[in-house]
């Protein structure tokens, strides 16, 4: 883990109207570092998201990206969201293409980086395909090459696999990791399932249920690929999920 | 292990929608009272699976039968749970319980001796008079359970019923599952992608292979319960299912 000064300082608090969603959130975010944010659904993870990437502006507080507050306009934010993100009327390669277009990139280098990213997340084969005729974690796919095929100072992952079958999310996870690997990128990644946030994570920042706070802060320091049936990962994963705060009210009760 | 009574049988069970083969010769019997669960590949055909067992599709090629006779909807008491709730929002918890017994017209009385049993074994006799809307995601999910539960069934098929649950309520629906299972005896076949689920459940554990689905494997786990998910004994388990799992 980095010990330069922190990539990302946040120090926010947000409600809407008279719901307070998060209740002053302070971590910093180091470059190149893996960070999972893990909370029970409906506890403001998304909202922490859209005020890191710029998206909503908080109630109080700031989010600093280099020492000044983050702005989209000037900040290269990849950000990649839960619900699938595919133009149905682009193939796979002109999806990733939007990226590019976008930052004015076109001709010979964008075409060297959407070669390069496509084979890393092994959609070479596809690249003329349109999304009906390729899966849902082949679409999920798409998505992150197109977030990692601009050069990024963040790149925000939104509960990518949430929705992906236990195998798929395995395989995909794999995927993530070794793209990171690959192109060194500094990552906030969401999600409420525990097992992947252990799986994941260089450090791991637990949220409580709404109006989030954090509960607590986490170095994962066994070494990747990690396996999940390892006692050490057994051991975290449960120690987790005892944390009083992160489970819906399991004895059940008025909602 | 429950006793070794053939409940339900599939014998060369094929089914095809089109060219597409996807349920391959399929052979293999289910115990009464026994707790099968089948983990597979997704797209693999476990929702078709579930349709042709309650008789909702016709099997391309041979048969399921049950207690010896084909299956029939209108003979057979075949109970499903699913992942969405099968609830009434108009209906309070204790009246979406009695619904699969006042279908069955069963008698009011025992209608209510049946109901307050199994809402007593679930935790929810507090909130009886509740509707939907005032009760939470997981409460739902028992009083589709406790509908499931309480009549007479010959099979009670689960279809992912937990995969959306966080990890704690998961666990703890799961014992809870059990619980009523031990008590109430029910020949249960349940689906789910989730391996670490499957061996805290399971008694026999049949896994897929990918389309065109056929047996790969069967794996009896006779660890004692209440199971602990950490033990050498599981993980050896767990871990043997993903390998047959893997197609990556």
């Amino acid at each position: 883990m980095a010990v330069t000064k922190p990539k990302i300082e946040i120090d926010v608090a947000h409600s809407y109207d008279s719901l307070v969603v998060l209740d002053h959130i302070k971590f910093d975010v180091y470059e190149n570092e893996f960070l999972c944010l893990l909370g029970p659904s409906g506890c403001g993870k998304t909202t922490m998201a859209n005020l890191i990437g710029g998206l909503l502006k908080p109630s109080a507080g700031s989010v600093k990206l280099d020492g000044e507050p983050v702005n989209p306009r000037k900040h290269n934010i990849s950000y990649v969201f839960q619900a699938r993100s595919c133009l149905p009327w682009r193939t796979v390669k002109d999806n990733v293409k939007i990226a590019l277009e976008i930052k004015g990139i076109s001709g010979l280098i964008a075409e060297e980086k959407i070669a390069t990213v496509l084979q890393i997340v092994g959609l070479k084969e596809f690249e003329n395909y349109y999304p009906n005729q390729i899966s849902g974690g082949m679409k999920q796919r798409v998505a992150i090459a197109r977030a990692f095929c601009v050069e990024s100072d963040l790149l925000i992952l939104d509960e990518p696999f949430g929705s992906l079958d236990a195998q798929t999310r395995y395989v995909m996870q794999m995927e993530v990791l070794r793209i990171c690997e690959k192109m060194k990128r500094t990552v906030i990644f969401i999600t409420n399932n525990i097992e992947e946030s252990v799986f994941l994570a260089d450090r791991l920042i637990v949220f409580s249920s709404i109006p989030a706070r954090i509960i607590k802060e986490i170095d994962v320091q066994m070494p990747k690929p990690r396996s999940v049936t390892h006692l050490e990962f057994l051991k975290l994963r449960s120690s987790i999920s005892n944390l009083a705060d992160i489970s819906q009210e399991v004895a059940g009760g008025l909602s | 292990m429950s006793a070794q009574v053939e409940k339900i049988r599939f014998e060369s069970f094929t089914k095809c929608f089109g060219d597409l083969l996807v349920l391959d010769n399929i052979d293999t019997r289910v115990y009464e009272n026994e707790f099968l669960c089948i983990v597979g590949p997704t797209g693999c055909g476990k929702t078709t699976l579930a349709n042709l067992v309650c008789g909702l599709l016709s099997p391309t090629k041979g048969k399921v039968t049950v207690d010896g006779q084909e299956v029939n909807p209108r003979k057979h008491n075949i109970a499903f749970v699913f992942q969405e709730f099968a609830i009434l929002p108009w209906r309070t918890v204790k009246d979406n319980i009695r619904l699969g017994l006042e279908l069955k017209r069963f008698p009011p009385k025992e209608i209510d001796v049946r109901v307050n049993e199994i809402m007593d074994l679930l935790g929810l006799r507090r909130f009886e008079n509740s509707f939907p809307n005032q009760i939470s995601g997981g409460m739902k999910q028992r009083v589709d359970i406790a509908r499931a539960f309480c009549a007479e069934t010959d099979l009670l098929f689960m279809d992912e019923p937990f995969c959306q649950n966080d990890e704690k309520t998961r666990f703890y629906m799961l014992n809870l599952l059990i619980k009523l299972w031990e008590k109430k005896k029910r020949t249960i076949i349940f689906v789910t992608h989730n391996i670490e689920e499957a061996v805290y459940l399971a008694e026999r554990i049949i896994v897929f292979t990918q389309k065109p689905t056929k047996i790969r494997e069967e794996i009896t786990v006779q660890l004692p319960r209440p199971r602990d998910v950490s033990s050498p004994d599981f993980l050896r388990i767990r871990e043997r299912v993903t390998e047959l799992i893997k197609w990556w």
